[in-house]
């Protein structure tokens, strides 16, 4: 257990560099850009020289990058500078659109593990029928689609034709426990927000989810495969063992790459959606990152990046420590 | 066309090669004097001579012509004429210009005015003298701020540019911009391309919609066949019915705070939201009516001006259902912080408004000062002196009760600030409401008033007021906007949804009675619903669930016609007439070879118009020739020369410069991302090859492109202009005042020649 503490500590050690690394490269690519963007903030070529000059003052663009990081960094980390393009505070605007990639999250994750498992065990276990083929098909086809003719296809069908769906707005419950709708609409029991949230979640999840399902399908197929051939499965075979006994060693020896998987999914879904919250018209972090680039606001990238940075970090740390629930093998 | 009436272009735009081949030749190889005689204006403007002053200013590079060639495009005459006169006059020349009713005589004191026949119009006469001290040079100067974005400097069209900015009379005004519009189809400092057409798409249940340029539409105005459909949006329980207006639509407003606010989007929301000083009624462009102002007056040569604030307005603040009284303490301190908060269109009032020395006036003390004489009111009908604030209402037929007096000081006469305090940015905000609830202002309102001595010393608030996009009062506007209009905003889900319902509070009510019978228009609340996809929104606006919707103009075809399943009702795509959003092309006239007018003219006759319009905007764009757009006083197609694509003459024109097209390389840029321009490059690449230049197109960052050119580091780049306020001084400032600055500069109106060159030596 010392062991397991000295390595957390190491993990956390390590956060801090790869944070500031993250965000010193993210700010590095938006500052070499050539030009000055405050004349682009304070409104294009119609900005005036007195405001261009009020901007630049006001965000020290005057002064070496090294300085101008240092100060952002503080003002994004204090909460206490409006973005010069939303005049939103960063963390405010973050925290607004949380609650949107968190649902989209949620119900995207749940398509993936209440279909990406099921379908890769069963084809694994149906290896080379016709029913493993046409789950392979299916998880080739989703991963090579492109995800925005997808979402064009499902709101024709969905919205469209038979209007299972909702396109605007995002459901808000009257009251707010943890912040985010879906979670509270559950513990309040609230059955109609929960279907309202349904209702406008879905269709944009399983479009975020369709190709992780195939992947993840793909992923638990071999590793399940792999794990098949391993000798003491042929041992409990020998023993006459029921199958279901083996199919859980099994399943336990397989899941080690798959939660690896799962867990950098989750936070890659966590760190927002740009293509399918767009269409979709649900304003999440991925959506945040997408405009601040295209309006060339550092200090909502810095900010937004900064987040995204630590959801990977956090994710990961959390995937590591989680083989040793799985694997006692696995030692730190 | 008729074949007569081609061949007689062919024939006049010969013509016109051979003048400005005459004029050319002259100015850069001719010692001797010759003016070259034009044919649409009798007196021939001497195409010849260096005026001390373009030779004093280093930074001009621009052919030497005082004169314009005046381009004949109506030519009756086929005979080019250049008649050498015996003696090379002396001193600086006049340029003379003929417009529609008018001739325009411009040079600088002490000019020689060629003889001319007035024709019995008037003759409206501009003297100059330039300040060489003050006037930046080009090198030195911002883009779009100190000089044209094409770095073009020509002193004549400066002084006419300030003094149409300065002459209130509308006339002269007109007449004014019709000899600037004709220089600049004539000179080019920039290429102009066209004007947009305004598209309306909406479902055939809307009703009575209507295009303001600079406002947008109100949706108390509009309505709605009470047999609408009734659909679910998905928003709440919130349905699009005959009651509610829904568009689907892109984007989001940069702020809620009007004094930051400097894009359509934000106007649009303000204009329903909000009131102004004055406005305009639909779509009318011209007549500014009262709103917040229910009078108006100003002094003699229009440095001040008067305005006699409504009585009775409330401001409603949703968000705490708290009610403010609005008065002319209220609308000093709008004006006065959106000059305070230097935010983006805080120049239009910082550049002409000097708000520290703007007060507040009580009735009683504005009476006194009508009484004492000086003060002049125009509207309707009326124009004159007026004596006492009840003439003054009287002249506005105003009736009910009024909240005090503003007293607006500008630096300088300006015609257009009328039409600036009808701009939505300028929507008054009741003071005492961020006073009450920004933190660092709680508590201090009493004191903050009586510091300014109950408005006498606005400059008092600068110590509660501060400067930029973190100044509290900013922040806290920026997401708690108030309301002053006919709608106030409901519900804001950032960029996701905003929901306006009619305001209780709202002042204007009578007008709903009158046109609804009721105290609330039909349209009881209108919803924008947000989503960046153009796709999606297409879908969302066919579903029935938007009444109109922000639809590419390439996908106009997809919708139009489709109908509403089980009724008659579809989809109606209609154009509404020109848009005054102009499209052009920049080159970079301190350069060469675009400081060389015909090389200009050339490039000009090289741009594939037709295709452009085709290719690159679906047809929705309409062929423009000068700086201002139609719609604006001024513009007269009539006056200029229409340049048809026409590689011959391109050539033709190049031959005659004297340049050799192969020696030059032109970059043409645009900005990344941008589809129009970039195929209008591509487009130009090829033609503007034809002529023997090396034309390459690059695509550049929005931040890079801005700052290259703004400080003149280009070739040639494509850009567009939307207006600030409706005035045409918006398009001939900024996109052609080149910067001079004059120590004199004075005008008068004459009947003849002889009068018009008394002026230039008296």
């Amino acid at each position: 257990m010392t062991s397991f503490r000295r390595f957390l500590l190491r993990r956390m050690l390590t956060f801090i560099p790869t944070i500031v690394g993250v965000t010193i490269v993210t700010f590095i690519i938006a500052a070499v850009v050539p030009g000055n963007p405050a004349k682009l903030w304070a409104g294009g070529e119609k900005a005036s020289p007195e405001v261009v000059e009020q901007i630049i003052k006001e965000y020290r663009l005057d002064r070496p990058l090294y300085e101008q990081y240092v100060f952002f960094m503080y003002k994004l980390l204090t909460n206490s500078m409006v973005s010069p393009v939303t005049f939103n505070y960063v963390w405010d605007e973050i925290l607004e659109r949380l609650p949107v990639t968190i649902q989209l999250t949620l119900f995207s994750f749940t398509y993936i593990i209440l279909l990406g498992i099921p379908l890769g065990i069963i084809s694994a276990l149906k290896r080379d029928t016709w029913i493993d083929a046409v789950i392979r098909i299916l998880a080739l086809i989703g991963l090579s689609t492109p995800i925005f003719w997808l979402a064009y296809l499902l709101i024709y069908i969905f919205f469209v034709k038979y209007e299972l769906t909702s396109l605007a707005g995002t459901p808000e419950p009257p009251y707010s426990i943890t912040g985010i709708p879906l979670i509270d609409a559950i513990i309040k029991l609230d059955l109609a927000t929960f279907r309202d949230i349904v209702y406008r979640y879905w269709l944009p999840a399983l479009t975020l989810a369709y190709p992780y399902i195939g992947f993840v399908a793909r992923l638990v197929r071999n590793s399940f495969l792999d794990a098949m051939s391993l000798d003491f499965v042929e041992y409990m075979d020998a023993r006459g063992l029921p199958p279901t006994w083996k199919y859980r060693h099994v399943l336990r020896n397989s899941l080690i790459p798959v939660v690896t998987a799962l867990g950098l999914i989750f936070g890659g879904l966590l760190t927002g959606a740009p293509i399918t919250e767009t269409i979709f018209s649900l304003p999440g972090i991925g959506k945040f990152l997408l405009d601040s680039i295209n309006n060339y606001d550092y200090l909502g990238l810095m900010g937004g990046v900064l987040f995204v940075g630590v959801i990977y970090v956090t994710i990961n740390l959390i995937v590591d420590v989680t083989y040793a629930l799985i694997d006692p093998r696995v030692r730190y | 066309m008729g074949g007569t009436a081609s061949r007689n272009l062919v024939l006049a735009a010969i013509i016109v090669i051979i003048v400005i081949a005459a004029a050319y030749f002259f100015v850069f190889r001719g010692e001797e004097a010759a003016p070259a005689e034009e044919t649409t204006t009798p007196a021939a403007p001497p195409a010849e001579e260096t005026t001390p002053e373009e030779t004093a200013t280093p930074a001009k590079e621009e052919t030497p012509t005082p004169a314009p060639t005046p381009t004949p495009t109506k030519t009756p005459t086929p005979t080019p004429t250049e008649t050498p006169t015996p003696t090379k006059p002396a001193g600086p020349q006049a340029m003379i210009i003929e417009t529609s009713q008018a001739v325009v005589v411009v040079g600088p004191v002490g000019a020689q005015v060629p003889t001319f026949d007035a024709k019995g119009k008037q003759v409206i006469v501009v003297k100059f003298d330039v300040d060489e001290k003050a006037t930046k040079p080009l090198e030195e100067s911002t883009a779009f701020v100190d000089t044209s974005p094409s770095f073009y400097r020509n002193e004549y069209a400066d002084a006419l540019i300030l003094a149409a900015r300065k002459i209130a009379d509308p006339f002269i005004r007109e007449q004014l911009y019709e000899a600037i519009y004709k220089l600049s189809n004539e000179e080019l400092p920039l290429f102009w391309l066209g004007q947009y057409k305004v598209v309306f798409n909406y479902w055939s249940w809307v009703q009575g919609r209507y295009y303001h340029p600079t406002l947008g539409e109100r949706f108390d105005l509009l309505t709605e066949d009470p047999n609408a459909p009734v659909e679910k949006i998905g928003i709440a329980d919130y349905v699009n019915d005959a009651n509610t207006y829904v568009i689907v639509t892109f984007g989001w407003p940069d702020t809620l705070d009007p004094a930051a606010n400097y894009e359509t989007f934000g106007w649009l929301l303000f204009h329903n939201t909000g009131s102004t000083l004055l406005t305009f009624w639909k779509d009318d462009t011209k007549n500014l009516i009262p709103e917040l102002a229910v009078a108006w007056a100003s002094n003699a040569d229009a440095t001040e001006f008067y305005f006699v604030i409504r009585g009775g307005v409330k401001a409603y603040d949703p968000w705490n259902d708290k009610v403010y009284d609005v008065s002319a303490i209220d609308v000093l301190f709008t004006i006065w912080r959106i000059a305070r908060l230097q935010l983006d269109p805080s120049w239009m009032i910082t550049e002409f408004v000097d708000v520290n020395n703007s007060q507040v006036l009580t009735e009683e003390e504005f009476n006194e000062m009508l009484a004492q004489g000086g003060i002049y009111a125009s509207y309707g009908d009326f124009s004159g002196e007026v004596k006492s604030l009840d003439e003054l209402l009287k002249v506005f037929g105003y009736e009910g009760e009024t909240a005090g007096v503003v007293k607006i000081k500008l630096y300088y006469p300006y015609a257009p600030i009328l039409s600036i305090f009808a701009d939505p940015f300028t929507m008054v905000i009741p003071m005492k409401y961020l006073f009450d609830n920004v933190d660092e202002l709680k508590g201090k309102y009493e004191e903050a008033l009586e510091a300014s001595e109950y408005g006498k010393n606005p400059k008092a608030w600068e110590q509660y007021i501060g400067t930029g996009a973190n100044e509290p009062t900013h922040v806290f506007l920026h997401s708690n906007p108030i309301s002053t209009g006919p709608y106030y905003f409901k519900d804001i889900k950032e960029k996701s949804y905003i929901i306006l319902e009619y305001n209780p509070y709202y002042w204007g009510k009578d007008l709903w009675m009158k046109l609804y019978g009721q105290e609330k228009p039909q349209h009881e609340r209108v919803i924008f619903v947000i989503n960046d996809d153009a796709n999606a929104r297409i879908q969302f606006l066919l579903s029935g669930k938007a009444d109109t919707g922000a639809i590419p103009l390439d996908r106009l075809e997809d919708i139009r016609g489709k109908k509403y399943p089980g009724t008659d009702f579809e989809v109606i795509v209609e154009e509404r007439g020109l848009s005054p959003t102009i499209v052009f092309i920049v080159p970079n006239a301190m350069k060469e070879p675009f400081n060389n007018k015909l090389v200009r003219q050339a490039l000009m006759y090289a741009i594939p118009f037709k295709e452009i319009q085709e290719v690159v905007y679906a047809g929705y764009i309409e062929r423009l020739f000068g700086v201002l757009p139609a719609g604006f006083p001024g513009h007269n197609d009539d006056l200029v020369t229409k340049y048809e694509f026409n590689l011959q003459k391109a050539m033709e024109l190049i031959r005659q410069s004297g340049i050799d097209p192969t020696k030059y390389s032109i970059k043409i840029w645009y900005n990344k991302g941008n589809t129009q321009r970039e195929k209008i490059a591509a487009l130009l690449q090829t033609t503007w090859g034809q002529l023997g230049f090396k034309v390459t197109v690059e695509a550049l960052e929005w931040p890079t492109l801005l700052e290259k050119t703004e400080r003149g580091e280009f070739d040639v780049w494509i850009v567009g202009w939307a207006p600030d306020y409706i005035d045409p001084d918006n398009y001939a400032g900024p996109l052609m005042y080149g910067g001079t600055k004059f120590a004199i500069l004075d005008y008068t109106v004459v009947a003849s020649a002889a009068e018009a060159q008394a002026f230039f030596q008296g």
